[in-house]
């Protein structure tokens, strides 16, 4: 087991919350004031008001031991709350057997996680950019078209964050909403069985900031991709186990809580066009929390309830991201070439191209319809990279189209339903959040030297000459940034 | 939200500068669990062909039943009629330093070329080959796998090996399946033993260590690395009566991926 502190990882114990977790991540949270300075007398979140809310909605690993090539591992997950907040600690590992889709290994990593109690959405009047006016995807278009294997320093969209998060704004029918940007990498919340959610896009190799579902097969007649390929529930490894989406039924949990099906069981029958589409019979449940405080559920949303609570209407969520095309970016007389199989329909991936320079997946995406402000599924050549590039928001007429049985996101992949506020899980970008709706100040936590902030690289402190937060895949810190990082 | 990541960034000058100077890679304990001796193999621009076979060492062929005989790890006798496994991508791996601060990250990033699991994702350094086939686990052969590759200047310590789904027509054992087996098993105390034929449409990888292989040197100028899967641990630490079928064929594609050793023949 991975060294902790000097310490070793046991197996066995609970906490008296319900939550039963072994020794290892209880024993995490007694560092949570390190990792949070700020919190407040740890104790049983059944006694917080807001605490059961998160604390029942973490999955019950108790007993499960995983495969790890051979090796034994065990999952855990603990959960305590001040009067503000949970802290979630777990050793992000995934709650069934390891799927080794690429040749990271898979290795145990400590996290503490902060859910506040009380999300604090942005006010309409908050000072933000408009996101209609940020254009950085003109950088990724340039770059495409003059050397397509090379990826530009850092994710070029503007749309989230490379370091410190900036606030950016839509404003629809005469409101302004302002939301937070996620980091364009590492982490940007936890699913229920504890390992980190992260965001939409993968690094620059081996496809440039690429979008993390476009190397699944459509369906079982269909081949897997070859980049940095996911497994069936939505994750894979890097320096620690993540998820860039989730499947619902990988996250179901029993009446103990723990996991209702096992890995083969909840990847029966792989059809993502039907998982996009086929009709909701129950709201889906979390499937994991945002550091804004909001949860993130499963893809089935509740859009109605009659007076006794009941859900009475129960819909397919639907991001209102849709594949627009690199090609929207510019107008390169050497376009055509470069992109212009992009958005046909195809039936294979043979049909968008073939051979090493390909960089189109044949893939089940939402796209525009043709007329009107709608939204199809259907199979497109899409571009694997640039996954915030090749993606579009639009605010949709309706979020509930008449006739249809899924409901439109936000752009934050949102829904503001009868329950409150909750991200949904969906099978396209942005897949599980696509920026913040509300504010997560305490998402750095003050660690020092052993802290990591929201980047994955070293945190600074001042007089350093290394560390900071830019984002540049591959490396940490240059003199040419620290400058501008550090104060 | 906050990652500890103590203990994990010591730095250990040694091993620093042994990554810079690209002699790194011995990986004494994992290498040993597969019984053989670690090897680097120095990426210089030759020709490596990726082989892949079974071992059936452990196994008693039965000719009446045309099948192998085993008793797994927990006692489960098995008669094995049919395997057929979807394998689809075998790639070099770079080999990692065993630890590292942020400043050696720093210095491998800026000396060294890209190893296997830079941050996010792996690096891929041409050594990937993809030419998903279904291989007869007991036809007893040793098979081509690809049409070989090109290292490119890494040092490699570990194969990574990847089942994928076999598409309609490419095989007749395999139809958008990556595994597919038959036979019979019996639980320790049970009388009958019970029929099974089970498939699974699921993809699986594992890294496995590249040892030195005993055989010795195969072609001339082409380093031959050498996958074989352990027949025999197909069924270990698998209890068939508590599983569905799908569940069964994804453990079996598991252990059978899982048991693979990889073996360095160099010329």
């Amino acid at each position: 087991m991975t060294d902790l502190d000097g310490g070793t990882l046991d197996q066995g114990g609970a906490l008296d919350e319900g939550i039963p977790t072994s020794t290892a991540c209880t024993e995490l949270l007694t560092r949570v004031g390190e990792a949070y300075t700020l919190s407040g007398a740890l104790r049983d979140c059944s006694t917080v008001s807001g605490g059961a809310a998160v604390a029942d909605s973490l999955m019950n690993l108790d007993g499960i031991t995983i495969d790890n090539e051979g090796t034994a591992m065990t999952p855990c997950i603990a959960v305590l709350c001040d009067d503000d907040a949970a802290y979630v600690a777990s050793n992000a590992l995934p709650h069934y057997d390891f799927v080794a889709t690429t040749p990271n290994a898979l290795v145990e990593n400590a996290f503490i996680y902060r859910v506040p109690f009380t999300p604090e959405p942005f006010a309409s009047n908050t000072t933000a950019t408009d996101a209609a006016s940020i254009n950085g995807c003109t950088t990724a278009y340039t770059q495409y078209l003059t050397a397509p294997t090379v990826a530009t320093q850092n994710e070029p969209s503007g749309l989230c964050a490379r370091g410190a998060a900036t606030l950016i704004s839509d404003t629809e029918d005469g409101v302004t909403h302002v939301y937070q940007q996620i980091p364009c990498l590492n982490t940007t919340g936890f699913v229920i069985s504890g390992s980190p959610v992260f965001g939409p896009n993968e690094a620059g190799v081996p496809d440039p900031f690429g979008n993390p579902g476009y190397n699944y097969p459509n369906d079982t007649s269909d081949d897997y991709g070859n980049g940095a390929a996911l497994d069936f529930c939505g994750g894979h490894t890097a320096n620690a186990m993540h998820y860039h989406a989730a499947i619902d039924a990988c996250f179901e949990r029993d009446s103990s809580g723990a996991p209702a099906n096992s890995y083969a069981g909840a990847t029966a029958g792989w059809d993502l066009a039907a998982s996009m589409t086929d009709a909701c019979s129950e709201p889906s449940g979390v499937v994991g929390w945002s550091p804004d405080g909001y949860p993130i559920m499963g893809s089935c949303v509740c859009v109605a309830r009659d007076d006794a609570g009941a859900c009475t209407e129960v819909r397919r969520a639907r991001s209102g991201w849709a594949y627009n095309g690199l090609g929207v970016w510019g107008t390169d007389a050497g376009e055509a070439a470069a992109l212009g199989v992009e958005g046909s329909s195809c039936t294979t991936d043979d049909d968008c191209c073939t051979g090493a320079d390909c960089n189109f997946s044949c893939s089940v995406t939402v796209v525009p319809t043709s007329v009107g402000t709608n939204t199809e599924v259907g199979r497109r050549c899409v571009l694997v990279d640039y996954a915030w590039c090749t993606h579009q928001y639009v605010r949709r007429d309706e979020k509930l189209p008449a006739g249809e049985d899924y409901v439109y996101l936000d752009r934050c992949n949102g829904f503001e339903g009868p329950d409150g506020y909750a991200y949904y899980a969906t099978l396209t970008f942005p897949y599980l959040t696509g920026c913040l709706r509300g504010a997560a100040d305490d998402y750095v936590a003050d660690l020092g030297d052993g802290g990591m902030n929201m980047n994955g690289l070293p945190m600074c402190t001042v007089g350093q000459t290394m560390c900071c937060g830019d984002d540049i895949c591959g490396g940490p810190e240059t003199a040419q940034n620290c400058a501008a990082d550090c104060p | 939200m906050s990652q500890l990541r103590v203990g994990t960034r010591r730095w250990r000058f040694g091993v620093a500068l042994a990554a810079l100077l690209g002699i790194s890679c011995v990986h004494d304990e994992e290498a040993h669990q597969h019984g053989g001796t670690p090897v680097t193999l120095v990426g210089d621009g030759g020709r490596v062909r990726y082989l892949v076979g079974w071992s059936w060492e452990g196994a008693t062929w039965d000719p009446a039943a045309a099948g192998y005989r085993f008793v797994s790890d927990e006692g489960v006798e098995v008669l094995l009629t049919g395997l057929w496994v979807g394998l689809g991508a075998l790639e070099l791996v770079p080999c990692e330093p065993d630890d590292e601060s942020a400043a050696v990250a720093w210095l491998r990033h800026v000396v060294l070329p890209a190893r296997a699991s830079a941050d996010h994702v792996w690096v891929s350094d041409g050594t990937l080959v993809e030419q998903p086939m279904a291989l007869d686990a007991l036809a007893g052969r040793l098979v081509e796998f690809g049409g070989g590759t090109t290292t490119l200047g890494s040092q490699y310590c570990e194969l990574y090996q990847r089942a994928t789904v076999i598409q309609e027509g490419v095989s007749p054992d395999l139809r958008q399946q990556s595994l597919r087996a038959t036979g019979t098993y019996r639980l320790p105390g049970e009388g009958a033993p019970t029929e099974f034929d089970v498939d699974v449409d699921l993809p699986v990888g594992s890294n496995d260590t590249l040892a030195h292989d005993e055989l010795g040197a195969g072609l001339p100028d082409v380093t031959d690395v050498v996958a074989t899967y352990a027949g025999v641990k197909l069924f270990d630490g698998v209890n068939p009566d508590e599983l569905s079928e799908r569940e069964l064929a994804y453990e079996l594609l598991r252990n059978a991926i899982a048991s693979g050793t990889v073996g360095a023949r160099f010329p």
